[in-house]
């Protein structure tokens, strides 16, 4: 099978639309259907987790979230809401490109809140920022976001200093990483771009139901799903292909002894077949985006 | 938090407002609802934001109070192009097509997909913002009142009073504005007595759209561009009109000014959530009609 015509569809997929949510939903979508068998699914669970875990740490007992009325801020807000420690003061919708956002800005401004998350796109946070700062909000309160509130228009349509130290979590290439960078370099061959993360995803989405596909003792959706995490997990050798996977199994191997290593970061599925969060921490600094460490949940 | 709420309404009203007032120019005169309102107020602020680089050009780099001079022509430019554009439709479009209010109204529905998409095509579908810069608050409105007041929601609330204020003046002390009402209160009428209602109904879009787009460059200004701006508040702008009294512009900006208030208001009300702001300002506007049928102004003389 051809991998890269995966990876092609994902880097369509994420090219046409325009906010990175969307980018990420058509991905999901993509990367569910290729793997039908083997459910790989990008998980909001461990961002929401992660973020919970990332705001507390930096020592905020008390929050306010505001999260964009659909399907993707619901289930994070819900699994944040779940895994943060200390007090949500607010968490409340905001209805998809309002035409203001003031009202929730004075209720959020009305807790205790000293760190206001904003689980929204990027049109959605541009007006939340801008109004915050008609009224002050950007000097008292540390601003949150994650993979959808970091965009070049959002920078371009607010006022410098505005969301200074904002910080968020995104998903993220892992950039040095071998298997990866030779993934890129491959892809920038095939098709004359830089891969997207979107890309590495599908990629490993294909790569890891090749494999369960290889390893299963028959082509049918049950049998699959039995073997798809075993493949992923660490109990065996670690294998960057799918040549060396079926090889293992020509050897005589078990799916017990393959332990795929993605080009997207680790895969290691969980019962319900998602993978560990592997994100890279953003923040703004004097008006631009400043990468810093990778976390993993 | 009340008195920023007040101001944050004052605000929002004023472009409910302005909108609001083209619509119910186009209902009473035109007879019939124009979906394709909201949209012209997007053209008004796409065409005031390419217009930015000319303007700044050309009007001197005076500031007052902060606040950009050269906005004030992209301003007119945004408002003369939405004018425009409204004319050249009812030309091409509705004037050859000449069908009834429901044919006009589903007409006018294409009308605005058609803006939106050659907005679309020519902008992209991302934001965009006007070159100002947003100054945040002023500090003696904050030290005296305890609310924030930016130079922003200044000009967007006095460039509106201007506004209302000389659409008031012309329909009560001119010719055209009388013949306005005229053949606002009856076409047929109006007809008979030798008012020429080709140029009533050009005057008509022109008012009416040339407001829709200051109401657009406002809602640009005070968040962002986009080409669903308009779109997303028509809605309310109905609502507004439908309250104020269909077919009554002085209705209209009561009514604009009570659902912009009633949706920017909804924080204070306890045990409703923000994101229900749309819905309290159409509980507002339902509370009023079962006490006034025909809306706040309606039936009486516009």
């Amino acid at each position: 099978m051809s991998v890269f015509c995966a990876a092609q569809s994902a880097k369509r997929a994420s090219s046409r639309v325009s906010s990175s949510g969307s980018a990420r939903k058509s991905a999901q979508r993509l990367s569910k259907y290729a793997a039908s068998a083997a459910p790989l699914a990008l998980s909001g669970a461990a961002k929401g987790a992660a973020l919970a875990e990332m705001i507390f740490e930096d020592g905020h007992d008390s929050v306010a979230v505001t999260w964009i009325n659909n399907d993707y801020g619901q289930s994070l807000a819900e699994v944040f809401e779940e895994t943060f420690e200390g007090d949500i003061a607010y968490i409340e919708p905001h209805e998809p490109e309002g035409s203001s956002y003031r009202g929730e800005i004075a209720e959020m401004g009305d807790t205790d809140a000293t760190a206001w998350l904003f689980i929204t796109y990027a049109d959605e946070v541009t007006v939340f920022i801008n109004e915050a700062f008609d009224q002050g909000y950007n000097e008292e309160i540390a601003y949150y976001g994650a993979e959808s509130t970091i965009a070049d228009e959002i920078l371009a349509n607010t006022e410098p200093g505005s969301q200074e130290g904002l910080t968020g979590i995104t998903e993220s290439a892992p950039e040095g990483q071998e298997n990866y960078e030779s993934y890129a370099s491959r892809f920038e061959e095939e098709f004359g771009q830089a891969p997207t993360v979107w890309s590495a995803y599908a990629y490993d989405a294909f790569t890891v139901s090749a494999i369960a596909i290889e390893a299963a003792d028959e082509f049918t959706g049950a049998s699959i799903s039995e073997v798809v995490r075993d493949v992923t997990r660490p109990s065996g050798d670690e294998v960057f292909t799918f040549e060396a996977a079926k090889e293992i199994l020509e050897d005589g191997g078990t799916p017990d002894d393959i332990d795929y290593q993605g080009v997207s970061g680790p895969i290691d599925l969980d019962e319900n077949g998602d993978p560990p969060g592997y994100y890279q921490v953003y923040s703004v600094q004097d008006h631009e985006y400043v990468w810093g460490d990778y976390i993993t949940s | 938090m009340v008195a920023q709420l007040i101001v944050n309404g004052i605000v929002y009203s004023s472009i409910i407002v302005l909108a609001s007032i083209g619509l119910s120019l186009v209902y009473s005169i035109g007879n019939f609802a124009n979906f394709a309102h909201g949209d012209t107020m997007a053209v008004g602020a796409f065409v005031a934001l390419a217009s930015a680089p000319l303007v700044q050009a050309i009007v001197p780099g005076v500031t007052i109070a902060g606040f950009p001079l050269w906005f004030f022509g992209a301003l007119l430019v945004g408002m003369a192009a939405a004018a425009v554009v409204a004319v050249v439709t009812e030309y091409v479009v509705y004037r050859p097509l000449d069908s009834s209010a429901i044919g006009l109204l589903i007409t006018s529905i294409g009308v605005a997909l058609a803006y939106r998409a050659l907005l679309l095509m020519q902008f992209g579908p991302g934001q965009q913002s006007y070159p100002v810069s947003r100054g945040g608050r002023i500090p003696w409105v904050e030290s005296a009142l305890g609310v924030s007041v930016t130079a922003r929601d200044v000009v967007i609330v006095f460039s509106s009073i201007v506004l209302v204020a000389s659409l008031h003046a012309m329909l009560q002390y001119t010719t055209l504005g009388r013949k306005m009402r005229a053949m606002a209160d009856n076409a047929e009428l109006a007809r008979v007595s030798g008012i020429r209602t080709g140029e009533v109904i050009i005057a008509m879009w022109v008012i009416g759209a040339a407001l829709a787009g200051a109401g657009g460059v406002f809602l640009g200004l005070d968040t962002i561009i986009r080409p669903r701006m308009g779109f997303e508040l028509l809605l309310l702008i109905f609502a507004a009109v439908i309250l104020g009294g269909i077919g009554s512009v002085y209705g209209a900006m009561l009514g604009g000014f009570a659902i912009g208030m009633a949706h920017e208001l909804t924080p204070a009300i306890p045990f409703i959530g923000t994101e229900y702001n749309a819905a309290v300002a159409f509980l507002v506007m339902i509370a009023i009609l079962l006490v006034r049928p025909n809306g706040i102004l309606g039936g009486d003389a516009t």
